[in-house]
């Protein structure tokens, strides 16, 4: 071991010291880094500077050494600076380019040793030997130390950098995970997150947008509508905490072209650490749920629906529970049982008590309801529901097992209808029908009855008596075979107009008897219109009315024959009539001339001749004078009646109150002579031939002041009202006006009543009371030409009244 | 020379009425009527000068011929062969020359729509003959102490039917 060694030795260990700090510097230790950048500051700088260079430098590897050295410390200075910019990597990955100089250098040193050792002696230094020796011990172990350091580094960053790779591989396959996963998934880097990478899932579902229009944008540009969401402060708060965060069915509302969509997301943020801790991304995680949740929802609002539909249910609805206990009633259900069940404690059935049918008591475990339960079975029946107010209402149940997935028995569920009142209605039918068919088979008519369609579904006890055939025949052959073949078209025709229009069915028709003989019958059919088309039925019924058809068309063709007659007799009997009106006239008009002419010379003999006249002459002439007078007075009164009868008449509107006052007025003088008073109520406006009624009211009031009672006030009343002419015409409904006339008069016995109107007939001789007996024959006429009635009654010296009835108003 | 006995004013008028030459026509084919009319006419007064005619195509005639001296007044049977007096009536009324001459209808009936009818047609008075002579003579009595000249010539519808 010589000085050179030595110095060489401290030279190589100097190097290594310095690659061992630049390592350590690169590795985050906290050193001086002066000696590392600066080749003058560092140790084998110093060596070099210090003697080498002087001693040394006569060897050219020596000058080329402190070249390379210089370059080291440059390359060393900018791995320093690469690394205090962030790029850590980058700068340890140069280390093994320092190696590569470093290794360079060793061998410069090496052969500068070499060459100085062999141009020099070497001087015997023995006590700087032994120090030397001493340090280049402790040297020579350091150095071991350093270079197993320095080996160690070397393995750490070759590790490093497998690891590197290996993280390389990762992401690479990462993103490939991340781009093709069906989950929707994103990376936002940095502060910004900036969208570094976006699976299909994410970018085409969930954003709608194409992945070149986000790709390196910021998340919030792209999606602003998502301030105001909770987004982004989760992701502040994952950058901020480093912890995950995941949400299930968060609504999230998305933006795109097809506008605002919102979503059911299940989400995870996830940080990326980088190696030195800090957080670099967030790993966006998305499973849309939307369908899912929606569905779900629309399932539970179903089912909410369905919880209300059932508690709305018209029909009674229950359920039980694995035990047996009621765990679900509804509505409709408490009101047939009239009680609330106890839930938990009312077993099988919720209602007071079960009865049979026959009314034998039921115990709950014996229910349908348990039956269906305890034999996995489904039972409908009938059975008696109690309610607490001990009334049973007759109810259908149907109770039905109720199973889980495997099919095991999870409960039951049970359907009442409450029947009572139908069965209350069946029952009332029934019995109506039976009585209907007890009548119907009772009468001697044919009862039939016939569906909407006119089929006829049923026929009384008669129509199998009368035709000898059995219901089976005549449904099988047809009713109709029964109808005379002559009739059966109308018929027909008949039936089907009144099956069609709803109206009454009205038929003449012969029906044939059990032998052969055909009889006359009229049938009728009505339509019972029941609440709905198929309770619609007719109801028909046949009479014989063989004899009384048969009787009616004799009657009619003597009816007609005798019609026949008497419109000849009527017409002989107008045209006499006229006839004998026509002489009436003409002969009491002509009768008038002569008879006056007679008075006339009577008078003038009188005048003349008075005094000659013998005492029996006298009396003579005066008979002939009265006869002659009487004579006048008949013909005048017969030409009065006549004239009521002639043809034509003109009827106008009159006020009899304004006529009869006329007549009053006419009369003056003989109401005067009498002292009669008449009073009259207010009379009617009729259509009357005004001068017959002038003529009717004078010869009435004429009457009741002829026929007065002697020594008393003759009063007439005259009165009007409406009525009915029950006197007249008991039947007739009739209204009538009524002018009644009463005096206070002889009147007369009741049983010349009708004679009192007849022309001619007096009750009382010409001596006693002048008069022809034509007046009231007059008066008679001239009602009846008003289409009237005149009645008269009296009573034996208390008075006289008449009646005259005129008809109404039509 | 006449004397008179002055009873009242009344009879003085009546004999100042009848003292003026009358001329009056009586058209009927009653003989037997106009016997009657001819002796209670002459027993009313003297000077009153009667035509009579049988039916009304003389009546007609003789008022052709005749006229003037104009009537003082006509009486007319209205029932007569030939021509009624419902024709002359008529007749008389339209023809200006006669239309003022006064008719009296002098007939057997007095049904109510005759007399309207005769009314209507311009008559001026209307007898139903009379059964009695004293009637008769009272009815032609009225008639001629009648002054046509009042109220046209005809009196209202209820005094035209002369009461006897």
């Amino acid at each position: 071991m010589d000085f050179f060694d030595l110095d060489f030795e401290q030279a190589k260990a100097r190097h290594i010291l310095f690659k061992t700090k630049l390592r350590s510097i690169l590795y985050g230790a906290d050193i001086d880094e002066a000696p590392v950048i600066s080749h003058r500051e560092c140790a084998l700088g110093k060596w070099i500077y210090g003697h080498a260079l002087e001693n040394y430098g006569h060897i050219p590897e020596m000058g080329e050494l402190e070249k390379v050295h210089a370059t080291i410390h440059t390359y060393a200075n900018e791995l320093v600076s690469i690394y205090k910019n962030g790029e850590v990597d980058k700068a340890r990955e140069g280390l093994s380019g320092m190696e590569l100089i470093s290794d360079n250098l060793a061998t410069l040193l090496s052969v500068t040793e070499m060459k100085i050792k062999a141009g020099k002696q070497y001087d015997q230094h023995e006590d700087v030997t032994d120090k030397l020796n001493v340090n280049y011990r402790e040297l020579l172990e350091l150095q071991t130390v350093i270079k197993d350091l320095d080996k160690r580094i070397k393995e750490q960053t070759l590790f490093t950098a497998k690891a590197r790779k290996k993280a390389t591989d990762n992401e690479k396959r990462f993103r490939n995970l991340v781009t093709q996963s069906p989950i929707a998934m994103t990376i936002l880097k940095g502060e910004d997150w900036i969208i570094d990478v976006a699976n299909e899932a994410m970018v085409k579902n969930i954003w709608r947008r194409k992945l070149s229009d986000v790709e390196g944008k910021k998340l919030m540009d792209i999606f602003p509508e998502l301030e105001g969401q909770q987004f982004p402060q989760l992701l502040r708060n994952v950058m901020i905490t480093g912890k995950r965060f995941s949400e299930s069915e968060a609504i999230a509302y998305v933006n795109s072209d097809d506008g605002i969509k919102k979503f059911y997301l299940d989400f995870e943020y996830a940080p990326f650490f980088e190696t030195d801790g800090t957080i670099s991304a967030i790993l966006v995680t998305v499973n849309d749920v939307t369908e899912k949740v929606e569905t779900r929802h629309k399932i539970e609002e179903a089912e909410k629906r369905y919880r209300h539909l059932i508690e709305t249910l018209p029909v009674a609805l229950f359920t039980i529970d694995k035990d047996g206990f009621i765990n679900l009633y509804n509505t409709a259900c408490e009101k047939l049982w009239g009680r609330k069940p106890e839930m938990g404690l009312d077993k099988w059935c919720g209602s007071e008590e079960l009865y049979r049918l026959d009314r034998t008591f039921m115990a709950p475990e014996e229910s349908p309801m348990a039956m269906a339960f305890k034999e996995n079975r489904s039972i409908e029946t009938e059975i008696y529901v109690k309610r607490p107010d001990g009334s049973l209402r007759h109810v259908i149940i149907h109770p039905q097992p109720m199973h889980d997935r495997n099919g095991n028995v999870t409960g039951a569920m049970n359907v009442l209808i409450d029947i009572t009142e139908r069965m209350e209605a069946e029952m009332a039918l029934r019995s109506s029908e039976e009585k209907f068919r007890l009548i119907a088979n009772f009468m001697p008519q044919f009862i039939w009855t016939a569906d909407a369609e006119g089929n006829l579904n049923y026929f009384s006890q008669s129509v199998f008596d009368y035709s000898g055939l059995s219901l089976g025949q005549i449904l099988r052959d047809g009713w109709l075979e029964i109808v005379h073949p002559d009739d059966r078209e109308e018929n027909v025709r008949l039936w089907t107009e009144s099956v069609t229009m709803g109206k009454d069915f009205h038929c003449e028709h012969r029906f044939r008897r059990y032998d052969g003989v055909f009889r006359w019958q009229l049938s009728r059919a009505v339509l019972q219109k029941g609440s709905s088309e198929n309770l619609q039925v007719w109801v028909g019924t046949s009479t014989d009315i063989h004899d009384r058809k048969l009787f009616t068309d004799e009657l009619e063709i003597k009816v007609q024959q005798r019609t026949k007659e008497l419109n000849l007799t009527n017409e002989d009997l107008l045209r006499s009539n006229s006839e004998l009106t026509q002489f009436a006239y003409v002969a009491s008009h002509d009768l008038q001339e002569p008879i006056r002419k007679i008075q006339t010379f009577i008078s003038r003999i009188e005048e003349m001749e008075n005094d000659n006249f013998s005492l029996k002459s006298r009396d003579y002439f005066n008979r002939i004078s009265a006869s002659s007078q009487r004579m006048q007075q008949l013909i005048s009164d017969l030409l009065s009646f006549s004239r009521a009868n002639a043809a034509q008449h003109h009827f106008e509107e009159t006020d009899l109150t304004v006529l009869l006052q006329n007549v009053k007025d006419q009369m003056k003088e003989s109401i005067e002579q009498k002292h009669a008073i008449i009073t009259s109520s207010r009379l009617p406006v009729l259509q009357v031939i005004t001068y017959q009624f002038e003529q009717l009211f004078t010869n009435l009031i004429s009457n009741s002041l002829k026929f007065s009672k002697p020594g008393l006030t003759p009063r007439i009343d005259i009165n009007y009202r409406i009525g009915k002419a029950k006197e007249i015409n008991p039947t007739s409904a009739e209204d009538y006006h009524i002018i009644s006339l009463a005096d206070n008069g002889i009147g007369f016995e009741s049983q010349f009543s009708d004679r009192i109107f007849q022309v001619f007939q007096r009750l009382h001789s010409k001596e006693t009371y002048e008069g022809t007996g034509i007046g009231l024959a007059i008066c008679k006429k001239i009602v009846e030409n008003h289409k009237g009635f005149i009645s008269a009654s009296g009573e034996l010296g208390k008075g006289a009244t008449f009646m005259i009835y005129l008809p109404g108003q039509k | 020379m006449l004397t008179f006995h002055l009873q009242n004013l009344e009879t003085l008028y009546f004999y100042i009425m009848i003292s003026s030459n009358k001329i009056i026509f009586l058209a009927d084919d009653d003989v037997d009527d106009c016997t009657l009319f001819e002796d209670a006419l002459r027993e009313i007064s003297s000077t009153t000068h009667l035509t009579t005619a049988n039916d009304g195509i003389e009546l007609m005639e003789i008022l052709e011929n005749r006229v003037p001296p104009k009537p003082d007044v006509i009486f007319l049977d209205l029932n007569m062969p030939r021509k009624n007096g419902f024709e002359c009536l008529e007749e008389i009324k339209q023809t200006s020359r006669f239309s003022n001459i006064p008719v009296v209808i002098f007939s057997t009936s007095s049904q109510k729509e005759t007399v309207n009818e005769v009314y209507k047609k311009g008559a001026n008075y209307y007898i139903c003959k009379p059964g009695s002579f004293a009637k008769l003579k009272s009815a032609i009595q009225q008639i001629l102490t009648v002054d046509f000249n009042e109220n046209d010539g005809q009196p209202p519808r209820e005094k035209f039917l002369l009461s006897l």
